[in-house]
Parts: C-alpha cells; structure tokens; sequence
C-alpha cells in the first residue's frame, strides 16, 4: 500500500506539488489526472526518488522510500514506465525485459563472468519471466528486434513490459497512452485492468485521456497546480465541480479545454477599483 | 622566499602559453559545443607551416607569422564547414571520436609531410634576461605575458560586449532559435574555429623554441591546456587565461621543488581533483540537479 | 511477491533452432576465427617475424577488446588505456623476474588484479564525468602512468626498463615464437569465455543500461555509479592481461613502449572494428598489427591510414567494420529486389 502525506516539492521558484497526500490500496488500478504543469509527473519522480521533496512522507508497506536511492525502489517493489519511453535502445526487447528481472536475485560479477550454476539460473528464472510479460502484452514476435528499431506503439508497450518483468507490487505508468491513437485506448485500459489480477500488482497511472482513466482505473485523483482538486470513482471526479472549473468543462473527446489563470497570476493582477 | 618567488615569475611564459592554447580550446567549445581534440595536432601543422615560410620562402617572422595566423584561420574554418558541421547533431561521443580520428591523421599527415626529425624556431623577442623589482625574467616572457593579457581582454570585450560576441553567445547557448532569430549560425561558428585555432596556433609557435617542432610536440601542451581550462572553467574565457596562468606557475613550481619529470603526473592530480571538487572550475557555471 | 499463473504457454522460452540467424552469426565468426587462429602456425610456423605479428594481434586484440568494454559496452570513455597495459606490463614483468619460477596463470591473474585495482581507483572518481571530462581525465592518466615509470627508477629502472624472462610453468618454459604464440591463444580463449558470460549475464545487461539510459537503467535497480565502477575495473582487468602478454613478447617494458598514440590507436581501432563488437575488435587488431608490421614509425603512414579511416568511418558506416558485412548484404538485397522488379523488402536486423 504506497502512502503520501503531505508531500511538497518546488524547484526554480515553481510549486510543482502542493501538501499532497495520495494513496494506493494493494490490487487497485489508481489514476492521477490533471492538465500539464498539474504536478502528475514529479509525483511519480518523488515516488521513484528521482526528486527529493521539501515536505512530506512517501511509504510503500512501511518502508520509507524517501530513505532509499533511486536504484533501491525496484527493490521495494516499485517499477515505472517513462513518458519519454526510456528504452535500452541498443538492446533487443527481450534484453530489455530481462533487465526488469534481473534486480531479483542479481548474480554477482564473478559468477556472470565464470557462468557458475547461480548465473544460469538466474538467466533462465528471467527469461521465463520476460517470456510471460511478452505473451501478456502481445508482443513476443518482437522479441529478437533491437528497441530503436520499433513503432512507437510497440516501444511504449517494451516500456510497460520491462515494468512489469520486474514483479513489481506497484506498477507506476507515466501517460502510457501519450503518442497512441484514442482508438487504441480501450485496449490499452482493457491491458491495464488486467494487471492486478494476471500480476498481482497494483497500479498507478497518470494521463491526459479521461477515456483511458475512466475505462481503466476504479480511483481517481485530480490535481491543479500542484495540489489535488478531487478524489473518488472516476464518475465522481469527472462530476466534481472543482474538476469541471479547473478545465471549463470538457470537450467531446474527453480532454480539458482552456484554463483559468494559476492562483499566483491571479494575486498579480491589479485590483479593479471600486 | 625570494626564490619562490622567481620560480612564479619563471613560470609565467609557459603560462602564457598555455592560456593561448586553452584560449583557442575554450572559443570553440564554448561556441559549438565541441571540445577540438586535435587542436594541438592542428597548431602543429600550422607552426610547421611558419618553419617552412622562414625556411624555405624566407619570410621574415613578422611577416610569416601573419601569413601562419590566416592559414591557421582557414584551416580551422575548413574544418568545421567540411566535418563538424555534418555531425553536430550528433551525441558528444561521435563528436569526441571524430576529433580523436582527426588528431591521428593530422599528427600522421605533419609525419609525413615534415618528417619526424626535430625543427627548431627562434623566439619572437630573443635577449637576456632583464630585471624587474629584483627578479629575472626574459623579454620574451613579457612579450609573451603582455599578449596574452592583451588578447584575452580583447576576446573578453568582443564576446561580451559587442553584436559579434551577441551572436556567438545566441549560437552557444541554443544553436536552432539562433538560427531562427536569423542569426547566420555557420558563419559564427565557423569564425569562432577559425580564430581557436590561430590562438592555439600562437601557443604552438611560441612554446616551440623551449620543446623541438616535430608532430607530436603538442600532446605534452594539450595535457596542460586542457588543465588550464578545467580550472578556470570550461566555457569561460577569463578562466582559460588565468587557469593558463595558473598552469603555468604551478607547473614550474613543481620543476622547482620536485621534479621536472612529474609535471605532467601532477597536474593530471590537479585536473582530477578539481573535477571532483568544484567541477565548474574558478568561473564556470554549475549545472544544477536536482537530487 | 505472489506470482500468478497465467496459461500453459505463457512463460515457456521458445527453443532456437540452430539455423536461427542470430545464433549463427554468434557461432560463425568464432568458429573461423579459431579454425584459422589454430591451423595458422601450420603454415607460417616457420617465420618468426609473421609469428611475432600474429601474437601481437592477438594481444593486441584482448587489450582493443577490454577498451571495446568500456567504450561500445558500456558507453564511457577512455583515452588512457595505454596505460592500463603498462600497469599490467610492469606487474608481470616484475613478478616474472623477482618471482623466481612463477607459474605463468598466476603471473598473468596477478598482473590483472592489480591493474583492475588501479581501474577501481580510476573509475571511483570519474563516475561522475561523461563525456570530454571524463575523455580528459583518462588523458591525463594515460600520460601519468609512463611518467610515473620513468621516475620510479627504484622498481623500474627508468629508461632503460625491464627485461622480461619468457613465460613459464612448472619447468615448462616457452620462448619460442610458435610457443608464444599459442599461450598468448589460449589466454585470449579463457578471456573472451569470460568476457562473452559475462555480457550475456546480468552483468553485462546492466553495462549497457547504463550506456543507453542512465535513468531508466536506475529505475530497474542498476546503481549506475557503482556499475560504471565495475566497468573500468574489468575493463582495466583484460587490459592488464594483455599487458602482461605484451610483455612477454616484446621481451622488454620500458616507458617508450607506450605513448599516447598508443591510447589512440586503441581508440580508433575500437571505432573501426565498430563500438560493441568483439569479433570487429579483434578484427580491427589485426588490421592495427599488420599496419604496424608494414610500416615503420618513421614512414609515419600507420597514423595517417587509422586516423583517416576513422574520419571516413565515422561519416559513412557509423558502425564500424563489425556492420559492414549487414550493410552489404542490405544493399545487395536491396540491388537484388530491384533487379526483380519489386519493391525492396523491409530492412532486417542482422
């Protein structure tokens, strides 16, 4: 059960994340959401330490993560998709799963280097691992193409899948439907489901698409400028009037249209005399 | 404490020079994002050239120093225009590559042209030493110290204070809105190499009477240029000229008071040291992080 | 962690059958390579010359491949590896000539401890430079190290150097060219058996995480500074091997024996063979010693020819040698696909 409590995080003058507090229940698909600049991203860049926070607490299970190093999360049972698809781009998608496995039981140096029993077996133990986030994902056709070589469709999915090889407990997705063409977003959410049940792990994504959100997760939490707006099943969010002011209401397709200055802006401006 | 003191002011002259070579390293870096490792093999061939104009045109020095100044000029503009210009797109390890395959094949081309076999250069200003508060130092050294300070401020002024230096500031910061605010991106570059390697080209011929001209004379010089600009910051051209100094002075302490055959060891220590400590060096910038 | 099964066919690894491409272009090059390298003294056995060149491609080879690690691996860069082979050089030599009788495997291991020590020391600080710092830094220490040797004449006896005894086990010693020669093959083999494990492990994984995505590779539980340590200790490890085979056979260390252009010899063979191909390292090797063997250092061309070919490269098969036969065989297919009239056939990973 990942915990935030008043978390605040600000770099270069700008409050990216205002007294947040969020949580995660163990096999709940959960979903961030809120325009660019709302503070989604940095909360799953405080969650895998890779920004440190001014205030607050982060625990996964009663684990402090904000004790940890960024290369310590996996450990603890925190994987992450990237917005920018982070691939290993030299390596083949398989190669690039097998990285997600190899932080469970990591052989040491000399027993890669003189192939003892322990390396073998770790190799195998990741390989059938990788094997099944390939079939999971449906994209073991795939598995000997180097990643830069890759749609970007494909690509996003080697990101998830080399998340998911990992075992994690918590599966943090960064806009996993960012670059994919809102027909594809079903499947997708459909994909997203799953995961609790054929992985055990819970989930917390964050995205522009309210299809994807709705269809996907069963809780949602809105931001706006750092700070959460609203809280509750995807229905009650997208009802909720702080959520419908923050965005003047939502377009056809689900996206937020316009938006009314920050509250800093807002104290600049001059008061109208009376 | 006299003595000490001499051996700074010995170590000027080199200091001099290295702050000319770290000078024509940090121009380019700081203009095109490229750290040139083949500008002592191309300050060679330039002074190679100066011995052939002396030589064989029989030039007077003056004059063929001049003549060496515009080579150096177009050879570091050609550069840029025929090969640095297709990748500057590319990741810094290409780049670094591309200017280590350079250095190879202009240090094989200066074998092959000039041979191996050790030339020599007079200084630009010979005479003996003169007095100065009671210390010893050569009419070159000042010669050497006076243009250093000379062209550092020149570059100074230019870089930040005219359109010229306007420009190439626009080109280093952010190459493509340079461009798209009209500025001729390529010619600014193309300048900046081209001035580099002149300046570097001026530590190469001044440093020669001391070391003997053959291909790889520089290597040893490059070592302390690229201290000279690490201390000082890489990307600031006060910095070039006072690490230069810098350099220079320690350098010769270290001839002094240890060894001369450590020189290059010790300020390798120094290079890494400052990395680890103040990687911005004494007027670079720091990158922030934000872990 | 619960696991939760999925259906039967998930999880299965799907066997390679042996005419699967990938495989054989693994098992390919190493099977000619050592064909040739084993029935090679059959031929030339009799020229000492051809079995001095031969030995120093192949140790030139290890030490090209131990830099290939660091550079095309694991995406770092170095600029000093001359020096790592000096280290390993000295270390053997001196063990060679104050240890009397020691056992060659012995010698050569220790000569890779201690340069792997000094790459630990290396590397510790550089973790947190890329790029031209760290090309610098590594510069420097390839300048350092001769240096170093040249004033500690107590160890080293300074210009002069050392006279390295041949290697030897047991009372078995082997001072022959074709002796060498085979020793120096053998070491290679148990090198690359180890270097080839290792890449294919979890070990090697994590070397080019590192090199493609710093934050990713941190996200799945690399430590990434601690990595690139790793690296530069068992890079520095091979080269120190290497050194000591070096050794052996030019019969003598001394501080001349390796310049900075060394270094950079090294470098451009490693771009030339391609980044992150041993059999284009160990085929940039022999191209560096027959080059060498050719050309004297005062004809000057060996510089001319490398450096150019890297510049060349560089601008037109960015991969390096080790892509040449894949980009030819994509032309041809692309020539062949004309010739027939059709529209040429989506391009294939090699």
């Amino acid at each position: 059960m990942l915990r935030l409590r008043g978390v605040s995080l600000s770099f270069g003058g700008i409050q990216a994340i205002r007294d947040l507090d969020l949580d995660v229940a163990d096999g709940m698909v959960g979903a961030l959401i809120g325009a660019n600049g709302a503070g989604k991203t940095s909360v799953l860049n405080v969650i895998s330490r890779f920004y440190r926070p001014q205030a607050g607490t982060v625990h996964n299970d009663e684990v402090d993560i904000l004790k940890l190093k960024a290369h310590q999360v996996i450990e603890h049972g925190i994987s992450r998709s990237f917005q920018n698809v982070a691939l290993f781009s030299q390596l083949s998608v398989l190669d690039n799963l097998l990285v997600g496995a190899d932080h469970i039981a990591r052989p040491r140096l000399l027993t890669n280097m003189l192939r003892l029993p322990k390396a073998r077996r770790h190799n195998r133990e990741a390989r059938r691992r990788a094997e099944r986030a390939l079939e999971f994902l449906g994209i073991g056709h795939l598995r000997d193409r180097p990643a830069s070589d890759l749609a970007f469709g494909d690509r996003k999915l080697v990101d998830m899948g080399r998340a998911l090889t990992a075992q994690p407990k918590l599966l943090l997705l960064d806009e996993p439907a960012a670059g994919i063409p809102a027909s594809e977003h079903a499947a997708l959410a459909k994909l997203i489901r799953e995961i609790p049940t054929v992985w055990g792990s819970s989930v917390l994504l964050i995205d522009h698409s309210m299809e994807l959100v709705l269809s996907a997760a069963s809780h949602v939490v809105a931001m706006d400028f750092g700070a959460k707006i609203a809280e509750g099943t995807p229905d009650e969010v997208r009802s909720h009037p702080r959520v419908i002011a923050a965005y003047l209401g939502e377009g056809a397709d689900g996206q937020p249209e316009g938006r009314r200055p920050s509250p800093a802006a807002q104290e600049r401006r001059p008061q109208r005399s009376v | 404490m006299h003595n000490f003191v001499q051996f700074v002011v010995g170590g000027l002259g080199f200091g001099g020079i290295y702050a000319f070579a770290a000078l024509g390293l940090v121009l380019i870096f700081k203009t095109s994002g490229v750290v040139n490792f083949a500008f002592g093999a191309m300050a060679t061939v330039v002074t190679m050239i100066l011995w052939t104009l002396l030589n064989h045109a029989g030039l007077p020095f003056a004059a063929a120093w001049v003549v060496a100044m515009a080579i150096a000029m177009a050879i570091g503009a050609a550069t840029n225009l025929a090969l640095l210009q297709r990748l500057h797109q590319s990741s810094p390890t290409v780049q670094i590559v591309l200017t280590l395959g350079l250095l190879i094949l202009i240090e094989g081309l200066a074998g092959v042209l000039w041979g191996y076999g050790p030339k020599s250069l007079p200084q630009p200003l010979s005479g003996t030493p003169v007095s100065i508060a009671s210390f010893l130092i050569t009419p070159n050294d000042l010669f050497i110290i006076g243009l250093t300070i000379v062209i550092g401020l020149v570059l100074f002024v230019v870089f930040e204070w005219t359109r010229i230096g306007l420009a190439m500031r626009a080109v280093a910061a952010d190459r493509e809105v340079a461009a798209l605010m009209g500025v001729r991106t390529r010619r600014y570059v193309s300048g900046a190499w081209a001035v580099g390697t002149a300046l570097t080209g001026v530590a190469a011929i001044l440093v020669t009477p001391a070391l003997s001209l053959d291909p790889t004379m520089m290597d040893q010089v490059a070592v302390f240029a690229f201290a000279a600009a690490i201390l000082g910051g890489f990307g600031s051209l006060i910095g070039a000229v006072v690490g230069g100094f810098l350099i220079g002075v320690g350098s010769n302490l270290i001839a002094a008071y240890v060894s001369t055959n450590l020189q290059l060891t010790l300020i390798f220590v120094v290079i890494v040291v400052v990395l680890y400590l103040r990687p911005q060096g004494l007027f670079g910038v720091r990158a922030t992080s934000r872990q | 962690m619960s696991e939760v099964s999925v259906s039967p066919v998930a999880g299965e690894v799907p066997r390679r059958s042996l005419r699967d491409r990938r495989t054989l272009s693994r098992i390919l090059p190493a099977v000619v390579f050592a064909v040739v390298a084993i029935a090679f003294p059959a031929f030339e056995g009799g020229d000492a010359y051809v079995m001095f060149t031969a030995t120093q491609a192949l140790v030139y080879g290890l030490a090209i491949i131990s830099l290939n690690l660091l550079i095309g691996f694991g995406g770092q860069i170095s600029l000093g590896h001359a020096g790592l082979l000096a280290i390993g050089g000295y270390t053997g030599a001196l063990l060679a000539i104050h240890v009397s009788g020691i056992p060659v495997p012995v010698e050569i291991l220790a000569a890779g401890a201690v340069t792997a020590a000094v790459g630990f020391l290396l590397g510790l600080p550089t973790g947190r430079l890329r790029g031209h710092y760290l090309a610098i830094v590594t510069l420097g220490f390839g300048v350092a190290v001769p240096q170093i040797a040249l004033n500690w004449t107590s160890l080293t006896d300074g210009r002069t150097g050392l006279t390295v005894p041949p290697p030897q086990i047991g009372n078995t010693i082997f001072p022959t060219p074709t002796e060498l020669y085979y020793f120096s093959l053998i070491v290679l083999a148990v090198s690359l058996l180890a270097i080839f494990s290792m890449l294919a492990s979890s070990t090697g994984r994590a070397f080019a995480a590192v090199r493609d995505s710093e934050p990713a590779a941190a996200a799945m539980g690399i430590n990434v500074t601690a990595t690139k340590v790793v690296l530069f200790t068992v890079s520095a490890f091979f080269a120190g091997v290497a050194g000591d085979l070096n050794a052996h056979l030019q019969g003598l260390v001394s501080p001349d024996s390796f310049p900075f252009s060394l270094s950079l010899f090294f470098f451009a063979a490693v771009v030339v063979g391609g980044l992150a191909s041993v059999w284009g390292s160990l085929a940039g090797a022999i191209v560096l010693a027959v080059i060498e063997a050719k050309t004297s250092s005062s004809s000057g061309y060996e510089p001319v020819i490398l450096g150019g070919a890297v510049v060349v490269l560089l601008l037109l098969l960015p991969g390096g040698l080790a892509r040449l036969p894949a980009t030819v065989l994509q032309a041809a297919r692309r020539v062949g696909a004309r010739g027939r009239g059709v529209r040429h056939a989506p391009l294939e990973t090699p």
